[in-house]
């Protein structure tokens, strides 16, 4: 009965709430902040180029962490969604199968080794030469329509090793600091990012989210089976290569500015599968309002409490996603043997 | 047994306070090892190379160390006992935070191990420099360095009664300012800056929030620059582009004030120097 009432809600209805959701919540954390500011009178002031305290917190500090939240939450949705309809596997996600952490090594050399300092594109080209990296590894590893075991083995250990070369790389880096940034790598934070990291992350971003959204009808058709797939006339190479590309772009650009913020991709699609009548190609751009919903609000979650240092947004996400990783672990149990 | 133990520990001990209270009246020692950072700086400047065994790493890494260059030309060790005892130093020179253990173990092999409490003020500079030549048997040339950061704040202090303080933070890495009962707090105070940490309450050093930051509207920034262009978050932290808005000025200070003895002076004097430009 109830999956019934879920799949009344009809498909441009669904993207038309997620839509106005993703929206309001962006403005709203333009207004939110320890500095009680106006909003209409920054826009007044952006307006006639008045210089103010007003615009400056709003569209020098805000603006970039919310843009910051909206893309990379956007990317972690749409990357989960690709990820599962991809290898048919509803545990995949970039960040529990080390993607994101391979992205953050790639992150992690260029700049701490002052490579990152030479051209601007250095810092995300790395990161996503390292997700696409990862990425490899766990096809290899685990492959098309693999068990949720072995996604799950090859998971871990693509984790672990990036997350070890991240430490061994920090550890020999030359600044003092590197050592405790590994949380930021680890976790993931958007605190006082500026409008730099927008602009050197967002071309790829979006080229990635263009890439992976235009795969749709592929992840329909392989939704009915490789071989199916084949026969409806779709090159499964020339589509994979796409697929890993675009993965590749999105999540390195995100993760080379945030930080590796886990279980997004995880918890979102899940959450909007059904209301999507489990339509693999329509999820993805579900996922993504739905991921840069989750994450704008952990991020405006994480600005509101008044702690000495601010709460890393993977803790948000992990908070919430551990449960659900459980809880979809149990449901998945009966299918391991 | 557990009694001649404790009674032999005692002995030593008692033996070895005698000692270093009598330490002022030994010959000039001649093979003086540092295992202190902060005291390195003021061997370099006070005491004849020759004398001087080793200095401790951290003083030949620019990041940590304003005397790097210098401290290149002399031996180097860990801070480790088995670092410092086949060197066989007449005199060890140890800051109040060395490890205790390191400084217990070398009393006990029956080195001379001399503790200096670093300053936690201004004023305690000169009483820490005078003390520090007397150890090293340069009382004379210590005398002159004290006489003459003592000259420098007397002079900041006649000149800070004039002028109107210009409000600013001290701002260093991740977003930490300097609040009271710091150095960086006199430094700046008595340069003739006003540091608005003190206006939120702020003791010693807290991470503060850019939002917080840009609307207390300071006309300064004092920033600590580092030579060394070694990437990390928290040195990023201080290129956000909110901080160029809004007329604030950002004053980097080459020095490294970690150790702030032997800079002191020089700190002062390109403090006050940035702020006669600003009223200009």
């Amino acid at each position: 009965m109830q999956k019934l009432s879920v799949q009344k809600i009809a498909f441009p209805i669904l993207m038309l709430l997620l839509a106005m959701a993703v929206m309001t919540t962006f403005i709203f954390s333009l207004t939110m902040g320890n500095a009680s500011i106006s909003l209409v009178q920054a826009i007044k002031d952006l307006i006639n180029h008045t210089a103010s305290l007003h615009q400056t917190v709003v569209w020098e500090i805000r603006l970039p962490r919310a843009t910051l939240a909206l893309l990379v939450g956007a990317t972690l949705g749409l990357a989960g969604a690709a990820m599962q309809g991809f290898l048919r596997n509803p545990l995949a996600e970039p960040g529990i199968l080390g993607v994101s952490s391979g992205a953050a090594l790639g992150a992690v050399l260029v700049l701490y080794f002052g490579l990152a300092a030479t051209a601007w594109y250095l810092l995300p080209a790395a990161a996503i030469a390292g997700a696409l990296v990862a990425l490899i590894l766990v096809y290899l590893l685990a492959g098309f329509r693999s068990s949720v075991l072995s996604l799950i083995l090859a998971g871990v250990a693509i984790n672990a090793m990036a997350g070890a070369m991240i430490g061994i790389a920090l550890n020999f880096a030359p600044s003092l600091f590197a050592m405790q940034e590994i949380v930021f790598w680890l976790m993931g934070s958007l605190s006082n990012r500026n409008i730099h990291h927008v602009y050197v992350a967002a071309p790829f971003i979006i080229v990635g989210w263009i890439l992976l959204l235009s795969r749709y009808r592929f992840l329909n058709a392989l939704s009915l089976g490789e071989e199916t797939a084949t026969t409806l006339g779709f090159h499964p190479v020339r589509e994979r290569n796409l697929l890993l590309v675009g993965l590749a772009l999105c999540v390195g650009a995100s993760v080379a500015v945030s930080g590796s913020i886990g279980f997004v991709g995880l918890v979102v699609p899940h959450l909007l599968r059904p209301f999507v009548g489990h339509n693999p190609g329509r999820l993805l751009i579900a996922s993504a309002l739905g991921g840069a919903l989750l994450l704008m609000g952990a991020d405006i979650f994480v600005r509101q409490l008044d702690v000495a240092r601010e709460l890393k947004l993977g803790v948000v996400t992990s908070l919430l996603g551990g449960p659900f990783f459980l809880m979809l672990i149990l449901k998945t149990r009966s299918r391991w043997i | 047994m557990r009694n001649l133990q404790l009674i032999l520990t005692f002995a030593l001990t008692s033996f070895f306070c005698m000692q270093s209270a009598i330490a002022e009246q030994l010959p000039p020692a001649q093979r003086i090892v540092s295992i202190n950072l902060c005291l390195d700086a003021l061997l370099i400047k006070l005491v004849e190379p020759a004398r001087v065994d080793s200095l401790y790493y951290l003083s030949a890494n620019p990041q940590f160390s304003s005397v790097a260059e210098e401290a290149k030309k002399y031996n180097l060790n860990h801070g480790l006992a088995e670092d410092v005892v086949p060197r066989n130093p007449d005199l060890v020179l140890a800051g109040t935070y060395t490890s205790p253990e390191l400084k217990t173990l070398l009393k006990q092999l029956g080195f001379r191990v001399e503790v200096l409490d670093l300053p936690q003020s201004l004023n305690d500079i000169s009483t820490h420099i005078r003390r520090f030549g007397q150890l090293v048997d340069r009382p004379v040339e210590a005398e002159a360095m004290a006489q003459e950061l003592e000259q420098k704040l007397a002079q900041l202090d006649a000149i800070q009664k004039k002028i109107t303080p210009v409000p600013g933070f001290w701002y260093s890495s991740n977003g930490v300012v300097a609040g009271g009962d710091t150095v960086e707090n006199e430094l700046m105070t008595r340069a003739g800056f006003h540091n608005i940490a003190l206006d939120k309450n702020i003791s010693g050093f807290k991470q503060l929030d850019l939002e917080e930051l840009i609307l207390a509207q300071p006309k300064v920034l004092i920033i600590e620059a580092s030579d060394v262009q070694a990437f990390s978050l928290a040195q990023e932290y201080l290129q956000h582009p909110a901080l160029r808005t809004n007329n604030i000025k950002i004053i980097r200070l080459p020095a490294t004030l970690s150790c702030v003895a032997p800079v002191a002076a020089e700190a002062i004097e390109d403090l006050m120097q940035q702020r006669q430009k600003l009223s200009q």
